[in-house]
């Protein structure tokens, strides 16, 4: 009975297990929070959506400032001193394996193209979708695509132009390399193709639930930069004509206050924005950009760890904050203000920017320091160094943190105003001094971007970055007027940027006498960099001016002395080329021009050996 | 948790069912601490302050929850029965089924009204919630046959057939079969009436497949359809709220199938005189096929996933042994045995071989990208895995100029530092000549200067250090060799053992900040061998007391110099090491004083593990690899066993 009863449980088991274990598991699994080549296609919800994916590329580079936003690249800014190392493009020992000065852009881009050829081949298939919501988001893509190809052609110059939806990762090699000029034409013919698309909008209200989505008005403007290069002037300024009747005009809302207001919040959806990277701070950091935080100070609001939330990562260069004009239209000068300034070297004038009441102590470390203390005032010393920035191009105070100016700060949980003093005591009561991260130097620092107070109390803003505003096209429709000769007409568009930054128009005193083609030309490359600093857009035009090399890599007046055993100057060594510098224009770190094959960067090597490309000369 | 049944039947039959079953979760919730004060005792200042409400409205809570579970279901079926004394014959076959799944979810809501009211329902706004699940099912048959014929001839087969959800429809299953043999030498005739000297001589051999599905990506992540061509999700904001959408973000590889090793091993056991003496030597071959890898794309394709591709063979051949003496000299007990093993990596097959030279038309040609992958180790046909690839430091002759007055060619600084006026001047000459030397090509400060090194030009294109003259340095950051050592002795109640072992054969990259570089950083410190010895010449002030020519170290700069920055073998470090594992000492009470405690046995130890690392670098610990990080502690413990 007890061996039946065994037997039976045996074989009940059995079948048990059998029946419990065969084919319930299912081994064909997808995963449920990515899409497959195969239902994207098919399905119109999941096809509309596949425009998002070419859009996020732009957020790309934001949240990491060591990549080296475009302004650092340019005259205007200089990047961090313990970042700058292997930044080859600056410091002329770039190679095809550089990361920042060679990869990292080539295949950033290249992805926003592919993505954008993906939904450029694919979507013309897709079912039940209107014809009128294809076509649209096509002309988007399109528009995208041409960006990215611009910002590639700008940079490498002789890029393949690949237009298919890469299924093998084999198909991307031996691509034909179009010339510079060449890939111009292609994209002009590409922004055509946007701008005769009658679905296609030409500008999105501020409250428009589809506001961000690239708009005529965008197209008209690339092909109108585009133009540029080519240095087809009528064509430009045909196109930019057609941007403003689009419907933009300059941001004025705010008066004489307009320039600063323009970078708020409330105020990045006005009609003066063509195209720009939207920002939210509802995704933690990720849909948003970094810029508070590595343009921002010390006195920004706690970052959790018992510091502001700012890096001072970007530093203005002190050559182009010299550049901005006094009030009345004159040239700055120092001399005008410091006597002498100019035939001083910058250890010794630094006494000019040093606070009052010194102790004896931080006397004694200015005097080793270099500074020539006879010429030392212990009361007015701020007064004085004041006088130059209070008479200035308005710009230069919304724009930069100058000495003795004031910064609204959060960093107690409410708004503080903290002074610029050098050199630094403290950030807390009593002194109240603005801090950047390197206290021990005395750096120019941005405002714009920057959270005031405690507008922004997170290291990543919701601030809309523009990448291309109605400012801009005046002045670059401006540039094309000049060169067709119609320099009446040039110098109208040019001060209906003036005059909403409250600078002194042209042609109203004798400073501001425009003395021909070639003098408006050079106001006009100014105003752009005045205009627009921070928005990393004016390296591109320094490029396709030419000034680039001229502007980043000019002679300083800064030397080192050479002392003999007692500590007297015999001398000085050889004069030092621009770089980071402090305010008195004392060089932290030098530029270096490594040839000109420098106005392009190399391409990377591996696109060069895995698709069989052509490298740019001079690079190996 | 495993239930399961177990049922004998028919004299040599046995039936098993094990269900098996494992939960796990994990889950973090995260939030600021209440206030406390905190102060800078450099200044005597508080820093900061209790939250304000501007500060509140934008805390956070955050929620995060990790769940994994798995269920494994297998029934086996034995027999076993010997024939005629001789004959030992037993059979198994089975089938399992696994499924593994998990969810990840990560939550966090912000806008406090106070620190300590931290559930979600006080918090004004979500901030994110994300979350993801994972999942793995596989399911596979087996089955083996042994056979023994009088203890002296042993055979064993084995087949499996595995299939996976990693792989698509057509290529799911992979078959694995594996044989062994092996012959008790000892235990023949002819030896035990001839050649008595062997307690146990044992010859082994076998041959084996086996197949792995493991796919795992660059950060070491598991990947679980990697097969199919996948569309992330990507956002972007449009009317100022978050829209999600799609963007491809990997390519698909629908002939992705199992990876597969083959390992041939032969092995020979022997135990001779008098037990005294056992000796292990192993030979193996293991080939793996169809490696799951993903090979590099090119850069205009970089910021694309990859496809896996079963497409690298790899071949290890490698060689154990080990030796063992056991004897006793009147009270003492004694035993050593030591053991070595050699291991020989090598890639076998991938892409193509490399090709590089110069062509017909007189341009430098090489293929580098495209037959291999990675950076400054990599993955190529021919070479050991992820050997190191870099630049070689020019090696001169010490002289500089011919007796003519010329440049001598091979002349210029033996170790590839430039340390005196002369080396510069050779530099400078050469340069003259119109040899370029990389990456900084050029002589000032911010570029070659007194302190820099220079790199060899190996394909001979007249330019020193450029990245043609990259090669391979023979090694990789896996030993070639494993050895140790153990001994143990015994008397009269003392016990003394201890066990050694190292490896060699490898090279460790180490070039670290405010560790052995001579890359300073604003606001970081200075490894302090490198502060107190390194490069310094100022040829303005040749009398100047910081000069240091002769130190091994470069010159200090502040973020590095392109020359000493690049990967070279400046940052390669012999990694040999020989290390003192295990030391333990201890003492057993004699019985007799034990019972008198009602004791059975009474020993008291002390021991210590990693108490001596015998080795020339300079790094945390050659064992890790690494010149930094987190090392195996030393320790020291004192016990007492006591069994009642």
């Amino acid at each position: 009975m007890k061996n039946t009863i065994k037997k039976l449980y045996g074989h009940l088991v059995l079948t048990a297990g059998l029946g419990l274990c065969m084919g319930c598991v299912d081994m064909d699994l997808t995963p449920l929070d990515q899409g497959d080549s195969g239902s994207i296609w098919e399905n119109p919800t999941m096809a509309e959506q596949t425009i998002n994916g070419v859009y996020n590329t732009l957020y790309y580079g934001y949240n990491d400032a060591w990549l080296g936003w475009w302004d650092c690249w340019s005259s205007m800014m200089d990047l961090d001193a313990n970042w700058i190392g292997g930044f080859g493009p600056l410091l002329g020992n770039n190679t095809s394996s550089n990361d920042r000065g060679s990869n990292r852009w080539w295949k950033v881009y290249y992805q926003g193209i592919f993505r954008a050829n993906d939904v450029l081949i694919n979507m013309p298939n897709v079912p039940d979708m209107e014809e009128s919501t294809k076509s649209r988001l096509m002309s988007e893509a399109r528009f995208l695509r041409s960006f990215f190809y611009y910002r590639l052609n700008a940079l490498y110059g002789n890029i393949p132009y690949y237009t298919m939806a890469v299924i093998d990762p084999d198909e991307t090699r031996d691509a034909e390399q179009l010339t510079q000029d060449q890939m111009w034409d292609k994209l002009i013919t590409d922004l055509t193709l946007c701008i005769d698309d009658n679905d296609f909008p030409d500008i999105y209200k501020s409250s428009d639930n589809d506001y961000g989505h690239v708009t005529k008005s965008a197209a008209y403007a690339l092909r109108g930069m585009i133009h540029m290069w080519k240095k087809d002037f009528p064509g430009a300024a045909r196109d930019f004509e057609a941007v403003k009747n689009c419907g933009h005009s300059l941001y004025t809302d705010s008066g004489s206050d307009s320039y600063r207001q323009l970078f708020k919040l409330a105020n990045e959806h006005c009609e003066e924005m063509i195209f720009s990277i939207q920002c939210t701070d509802a995704d933690d950091w990720a849909s948003s950009h970094h810029k508070n935080k590595h343009y921002g100070s010390r006195t920004l609001p706690n970052d959790g760890s018992g510091v502001g939330i700012g890096w001072t990562n970007y530093i203005i260069n002190p050559r182009f904050v010299d550049s901005y004009e006094n009030a009345d239209g004159s040239p700055f000068n120092w001399d005008d203000y410091l006597p002498g300034y100019s035939s001083m070297t910058p250890t010794e004038r630094a006494v000019y920017f040093y606070r009052n009441n010194l102790t004896e102590t931080e006397i004694e470390n200015a005097r080793a320091n270099g500074a020539d203390m006879s010429r030392y005032l212990p009361d007015g010393n701020e007064a004085r160094i004041l006088k130059a920035y209070e008479n200035r191009d308005p710009r230069l105070a919304a724009s930069i943190v100058t000495p003795y100016s004031t910064y609204s700060g959060g960093f107690t949980g409410s708004s503080m105003g903290y002074t610029y003093r050098f050199p630094y005591r403290t950030l807390h009561a009593p002194e109240y001094d603005y801090a950047t991260d390197i206290t021990a130097m005395a750096y120019y620092t941005n405002r714009k971007f920057v959270g005031e107070g405690m507008e922004i109390v997170t290291t990543y803003s919701a601030v809309d970055l523009p990448l291309i505003r109605y400012g801009q096209i005046l002045l670059l429709w401006a540039e094309a007027l000049n060169e067709m000769g119609e320099m009446d007409a040039a110098i109208e568009k040019v001060n209906e940027v003036r005059t909403r930054a409250g600078a002194q128009p042209l042609n109203s005193n004798a400073y501001t006498q425009v003395s021909g083609k070639e003098d408006l030309k050079e106001r006009i490359m100014k105003e752009c960099h005045w205009e627009l600093l921070a928005e990393d857009v004016v390296f591109f035009d320094e490029l396709r001016w030419k000034t680039w090399k001229d502007l980043k890599f000019a002679m300083t007046d800064d030397k080192d002395p050479i002392r003999d055993a007692d500590g007297n100057i015999t001398g000085y060594g050889p004069t030092k080329v621009n770089g980071m510098a402090q305010w008195w224009g004392r060089v932290t770190y030098s530029y270096s021009w490594g040839g000109d094959n420098y106005w392009i960067l190399p391409i990377p090597a591996n696109a060069v050996q895995i698709d069989h490309l052509k490298q740019n000369t001079g690079y190996n | 948790m495993n239930p399961y049944v177990r049922v004998d039947f028919l004299d040599h039959f046995n039936f098993t069912y094990n269900f098996y079953y494992d939960n796990y979760r994990n889950e973090h919730t995260l939030y600021d601490s209440d206030y406390k004060p905190r102060m800078n005792f450099q200044t005597a200042t508080v820093t900061n302050h209790p939250a304000t409400s501007a500060e509140l409205a934008e805390s956070q809570v955050y929620d995060w929850r990790d769940y994994t579970q798995n269920w494994k279901s297998n029934f086996v079926l034995t027999y076993s029965q010997t024939f005629a004394d001789k004959h030992d014959v037993s059979a198994l076959a089975g089938y399992e089924e696994y499924r593994w799944w998990k969810s990840e979810v990560d939550i966090a809501k912000k806008g406090m009204v106070y620190p300590n009211l931290t559930d979600f329902d006080a918090m004004t706004e979500p901030s994110f919630i994300k979350g993801y699940t994972r999942e793995l099912a596989t399911r596979s048959w087996f089955g083996r046959v042994n056979y023994a014929y009088d203890s002296r001839y042993l055979f064993e087969a084995n087949i499996r057939y595995d299939g996976s959800s990693r792989f698509a429809k057509d290529n799911r299953w992979g078959a694995f079969p594996s044989f062994s043999a092996a012959w008790r030498i000892s235990e023949e005739a002819f030896m035990k009436n001839n050649f008595n000297y062997f307690d146990n001589l044992k010859l082994r051999a076998s041959w084996g497949k086996l197949g792995n599905s493991t796919i795992k990506d660059r950060n070491n992540v598991n990947q679980y359809y990697a097969y199919q061509s996948l569309y992330d999700v990507k956002k972007y904001v449009f009317g100022d709220n978050l829209s999600s959408g799609f963007g491809m973000s990997s390519f698909s590889n629908i002939h992705l199938q199992w990876e597969t090793t083959a390992v041939t091993n032969i092995g020979l056991d022997i135990t001779t005189l008098n037990q005294r003496l056992n000796a292990t030597i192993e030979w193996y071959n293991k080939v793996t096929d169809g490696i799951l890898y993903q090979p590099d794309l090119t850069t205009t394709l970089g910021e694309f996933g990859s496809p896996f591709q079963n497409i690298a063979e790899v071949t290890n051949k490698g060689f154990e042994m080990t030796l063992s003496w056991q004897d006793r000299v009147g009270d003492l007990h004694y035993s050593v045995s030591g053991n070595f093993s050699l291991n020989n990596n090598k890639v076998t097959n991938y892409k193509s071989v490399l090709d590089r030279g110069w062509g017909a038309d007189g341009n430098y040609y090489t293929n580098i990208g495209d037959v291999s992958t990675g950076g400054d180790d990599r993955v190529i046909e021919g070479h050991r895995i992820k050997e190191w690839y870099g630049l070689k430091l020019y090696k001169g002759s010490g002289n500089h100029f011919n007796s003519d007055g010329s440049v001598n060619l091979n002349g210029g600084p033996k170790d590839g530092m430039i340390r005196t006026e002369q080396d510069m001047a050779w530099l400078q000459a050469m340069m003259d000549k119109g040899y370029q030397f990389y990456p900084a090509n050029g002589i000032d400060k911010n570029r070659i200067w007194y302190g820099d090194v220079i790199y060899d030009d190996l394909n001979g294109d007249g330019i020193y250090g450029s990245d043609d003259d990259r090669d391979f340095m023979g090694y990789s950051a896996t030993p070639k060799y494993y050895f140790g050592l153990q001994a143990s002795a015994s008397w009269k109640g003392f016990d003394l053992s201890m066990a050694w072992a190292g490896s060699a054969g490898f090279q460790i990259r180490w070039w670290d900040q405010s560790l052995n570089s001579t890359r300073l950083t604003r606001g970081y410190g200075i490894g302090k061998d490198v502060a107190y010895d390194h490069y310094f010449y100022d040829p303005a002030n040749p009398s100047d007391p910081r000069t240091n020519t002769t130190s091994e170290n470069t010159r200090l700069t502040i973020g590095g110099t392109a020359q000493t920055e690049t990967f070279s073998e400046l940052h390669l470090h012999n990694g040999n090491y020989m290390k003192l594992k295990n030391l333990t000492i201890g003492y057993t009470f004699p019985a007799k004083w034990m019972e008198k405690l009602y004791v059975q046995n009474l020993r008291i130890y002390a021991t210590g593990e990693n108490l001596l690392t015998i080795t020339k670098f300079k790094g945390i610990d050659p064992e890790m690899v690494a010149g930094d990080g987190y090392l195996p502690i030393r320790q020291y413990a004192f016990g007492i066993n006591i069994t009642f």
